[in-house]
């Protein structure tokens, strides 16, 4: 009989009907700039994190990532009520993304700000794919070599392309 | 003890000392003492547990992590919560002190985390101490072990998050590994056993553990250095074939009278004469008790696999 104590399938950390009221809570900042979500898209929020969880392979034991999310870029000026819903659920997805590609060294107060700075000006000026290709990719580069040489850095960017090619 | 509850009591005996927690739960549940809603609020325990180790882990700058990172910690949790459990020495009373909620529980895995932290320091000092004692020898695999292996251990060990973790492979063979052992209690056996095996081995004069081990080598057509053996088994077996010829058992060597002797001997039951052989011995080397018992414990274990080994010195 395998109890399974030490196994984190399917158990999630965070109960989800906490998230979605925690996150409608937020529609009391974020309507000032004009924008709220309605109960079924912070569902669909709450269920594309955990999708994003499940996809990089993490697991939260903490509350509140998506409501420093909202936080964050309920005043760009590139988010609008007709894309909040959808921008947001990119957005935790990228958060998620390069957690892992920055291989946790980036706490996730800077990661948001790092996302936020790059989202409202350039090079992404409200671009979510330049967000993703460019700024985060560039970040991920830099906390995966930081430390090394530009000799080691060479090195192991050669690695990566013969990684790829095989 | 009435019959019933003899029957149905948990016996300390029959628990898996390096997986206890689990052992303990699988146990009781097997045996009706608890039910499954008792297993998902220990789960659901464990879960609060890592929750707040997570966010320690992170010194509170994130609020997610890798799967694998997460497993592990848990997997330290329930170690560690394991630690804590065998304090009580009746499993009734641990499984009393694990139902009785999750305060009880987070004390439990500080408790736990306490222990863990007094085990290696005590097993850190007495390491130090069994490093006086270790076998002069080539062999890469033991003193890879016995000290590159060891220090590392010491060097790379984080109880309140790896608990659980050896860090090494400790790759040289013991007459006695530990399986199934985790973390420091994994360690502290180790050291312990390999101790009570260089105990017996330095009973012995240098040059001619040297020179057994040598000969051993030849017969397995490899070298010193690299052979993958478990150094006191061959000193231990060539001590046997001396006391069982009747010759200087120090010399760890066979006269050409020994080993003729000796090849009669085998044509009979030889493993059933060992244990005597091993009294002989121990009555005239000196070594501590501990080491004398885990020698009697290996050639009980052992005697048809040494009386086999013999043949070579025949």
């Amino acid at each position: 009989m395998n109890l399974e104590l030490t196994s984190l399938y399917p158990q999630q950390l965070l109960p989800q009907r906490q998230s979605v009221a925690r996150i409608l809570a937020c529609n009391e900042v974020s309507a000032r700039f004009g924008l709220a979500l309605n109960p079924e898209e912070a569902l669909a929020l709450v269920e594309a994190r955990q999708e994003a969880l499940l996809e990089t392979g993490r697991v939260e034991f903490r509350g509140g990532i998506l409501e420093d999310i909202i936080f964050a870029f309920c005043d760009s000026p590139y988010i609008e009520q007709a894309n909040y819903a959808e921008t947001l659920e990119a957005l935790a997805h990228l958060f998620y993304v390069f957690k892992s590609e920055t291989m946790d060294k980036v706490p996730d107060a800077e990661l948001i700000a790092a996302m936020k700075a790059a989202f409202d000006g350039p090079p992404c000026y409200g671009s979510l794919e330049l967000l993703e290709g460019k700024a985060l990719a560039e970040l991920g580069r830099r906390e995966r070599f930081r430390g090394l040489t530009d000799e080691d850095e060479a090195q192991d960017e050669d690695d990566e392309g013969e990684d790829e090619d095989a | 003890m009435p019959e019933l509850a003899r029957r149905t009591a948990l016996r300390r005996e029959d628990l898996a000392e390096g997986a206890y927690l689990e052992s303990l739960l699988e146990a009781a549940l097997a045996k009706a003492l608890i039910d499954r809603a008792f297993v998902e609020r220990v789960q659901m325990g464990c879960m609060e547990l890592l929750a707040t180790q997570c966010a320690r882990y992170t010194g509170g700058q994130s609020t997610s992590l890798p799967r694998e990172q997460a497993e592990d910690i848990l997997q330290s949790i329930v170690f560690t919560l394991g630690v804590w459990l065998k304090g009580y020495p009746e499993p009734q009373d641990a499984l009393t002190a694990l139902g009785q909620g999750a305060q009880a529980l987070a004390e439990g895995l500080q408790t736990g985390l306490h222990r863990v932290q007094t085990k290696t320091r005590a097993t850190r000092q007495f390491y130090r101490l069994a490093q006086r004692r270790m076998v002069n020898t080539d062999n890469e695999l033991y003193n890879g072990t016995a000290y590159g292996g060891m220090a590392g251990f010491f060097k790379l060990y984080e109880p309140r998050f790896g608990a659980h973790h050896i860090h090494i492979t400790a790759d040289y063979p013991l007459l006695f590994y530990p399986e199934g052992y985790q973390g420091i209690e994994f360690i502290q056996l180790y050291i312990q056993r390999l101790d009570y095996e260089n105990r017996f081995c330095r009973a012995f004069p240098a040059r001619q553990i040297k020179a057994a081990l040598t000969l051993h080598a030849i017969e397995y057509d490899t070298t010193v250095e690299d052979m993958h053996a478990n150094l006191c088994a061959v000193i231990l077996q060539a001590a046997l074939a001396c006391a069982l010829c009747g010759e200087p058992i120090t010399g760890l060597a066979l006269s050409p009278a020994g080993r003729a002797k000796l090849a009669d001997i085998l044509k009979g039951d030889a493993a059933a004469r060992l244990p005597q052989a091993l009294e002989g011995i121990v009555s005239e080397i000196a070594i501590s008790a501990g080491a004398a018992k885990y020698v009697r414990h290996a050639v009980k274990q052992y005697a048809v696999d040494m009386a086999s080994e013999m043949r070579l010195m025949a």
